[in-house]
């Protein structure tokens, strides 16, 4: 038999031509698959959080080791929810609060070691030709980024042009880069379409 | 105080991840252990918004029968079946892996495999730009590309090596610069909002 049997691989198959039927026009299977896919992400975002987080943080956290300090974070984080109350949306704030410090707290906390070791690593001898191009460019990109500084001084005017062709040079590779990616995805699903599904190429 | 104690917790749990990184005390205190945990946890309860959110607002078009509201049935269908499943057998039981193997993963990679159609299309549209930017912008990716496959390599001996050398040396020094100006940008935005100076995020627009 050419084609499989298995009913999961039948449905992976019908559901990815369904988004590549997109490429032809908008149609009633694309909307479906994409309307799936938004349904069962949110879905599994709250099964997921709820086995990993809520159950244990109740059952274990709370109700076996006492710690009932628990439930300051837990009722903190239900307090988004009052956004559906006019009366009382006000108190959405602090959730959102707690997670913009804790964001910027991480920033300053974890931003500062990696940011030294970029800047150490661009101190190199300039042995190489490699090493020259390396230091310009950098430096080049970083004077492109001086927004305080009028561009008038002849150092930064040619600086911060060879820093933007610098800057195009890394954006056109890093396109090329993603080009491949997406492509090598796009194969992976024909390999799935031609192999798994249909048995057309064996290995 | 419906704006001023926001500020300050935002400002507390900011100096208190400072503090329980950086000093003595705080390590041996364990704050950053406690912190992660508050926030583990107070993300988990309000992961549901999202939920809530698709569930009000297709719940609405179904109601009121507005245009394509069959999809949004479907969506709320397939939102509450498959948390059902996955919230009495988790995500990884076996019909939450059948739905999650069968459905989720392909139309996911099919998604992302569709987005090579459109970025082809986007590079023909940077060609026709004719800016000496964006030639220099192609030319490098076509390098790139040439040089990641393998037809690279047969048409040109050699050519992944100049490829990897564009990669190791101009590419990674112009993003070192990059890196350097968005993490200076990351901890100049984190001071601001420590300081509450920055209070968007409180329902406000822009800073104070």
């Amino acid at each position: 038999m050419l084609v499989t049997s298995d009913p999961m691989i039948w449905t992976g198959a019908l559901f990815t031509l369904a988004v590549f039927s997109y490429l032809y026009a908008e149609n009633p299977a694309w909307r479906i698959a994409e309307h799936i896919y938004v349904g069962m992400t949110a879905a599994y975002t709250v099964a997921y959080q709820f086995h990993n987080t809520i159950k244990p943080t109740i059952m274990e956290d709370m109700l076996v080791d006492g710690s009932w300090g628990m439930l300051i974070p837990m009722i903190v984080g239900l307090l988004i929810y009052t956004r559906y109350f006019p009366s009382v949306s006000f108190l959405q704030r602090y959730p959102l609060s707690l997670w913009v410090g804790y964001g910027a707290g991480l920033v300053m906390a974890y931003a500062v070691p990696p940011l030294m070791t970029q800047i150490v690593g661009n101190f190199r001898t300039f042995d190489s030709f490699d090493n020259v191009v390396y230091w310009i460019a950098t430096v080049c990109t970083l004077i492109y980024f001086f927004f305080t500084v009028k561009r008038t001084n002849p150092v930064i005017k040619y600086g911060a042009a060879i820093g933007r062709w610098a800057m195009m040079i890394a954006f056109g590779v890093s396109f090329g880069q993603t080009v491949i990616y997406r492509y090598n995805l796009f194969l992976s699903r024909m390999e799935y379409l031609l192999t798994d599904w249909l048995q057309l190429i064996e290995y | 105080m419906r704006k001023e104690l926001p500020l300050l917790i935002t400002t507390v749990f900011g100096l208190l991840m400072v503090f329980g990184r950086w000093f003595w005390l705080g390590q041996l205190w364990g704050i950053e252990s406690i912190t992660d945990q508050w926030i583990i946890i107070s993300n988990g309860f309000a992961v549901a918004i999202g939920v809530v959110n698709l569930t009000q607002l297709h719940g609405r078009n179904v109601q009121r029968r507005r245009e394509h509201w069959p999809y949004s049935l479907v969506l709320i269908v397939a939102m509450y079946g498959y948390m059902a499943i996955a919230l009495y057998e988790t995500v990884e039981g076996p019909t939450a892996t059948w739905l999650y193997d069968g459905l989720f993963t392909p139309i996911g990679s099919a998604m992302f495999a569709l987005i090579a159609f459109y970025i082809t299309s986007a590079a023909y549209r940077v060609f026709r730009v004719r800016t000496r930017e964006a030639t220099v912008l192609m030319i490098c990716a076509v390098i790139t590309m040439l040089g990641m496959a393998p037809i690279g390599e047969v048409l040109i001996s050699g050519w992944h090596s100049v490829a990897e050398w564009g990669m190791d040396v101009p590419v990674s020094a112009a993003f070192r610069g990059i890196t350097i100006g968005a993490r200076l940008g990351f901890m100049a935005t984190a001071m601001r909002i420590i300081l509450g100076l920055e209070r968007a995020h409180l329902g406000g627009y822009g800073a104070s």
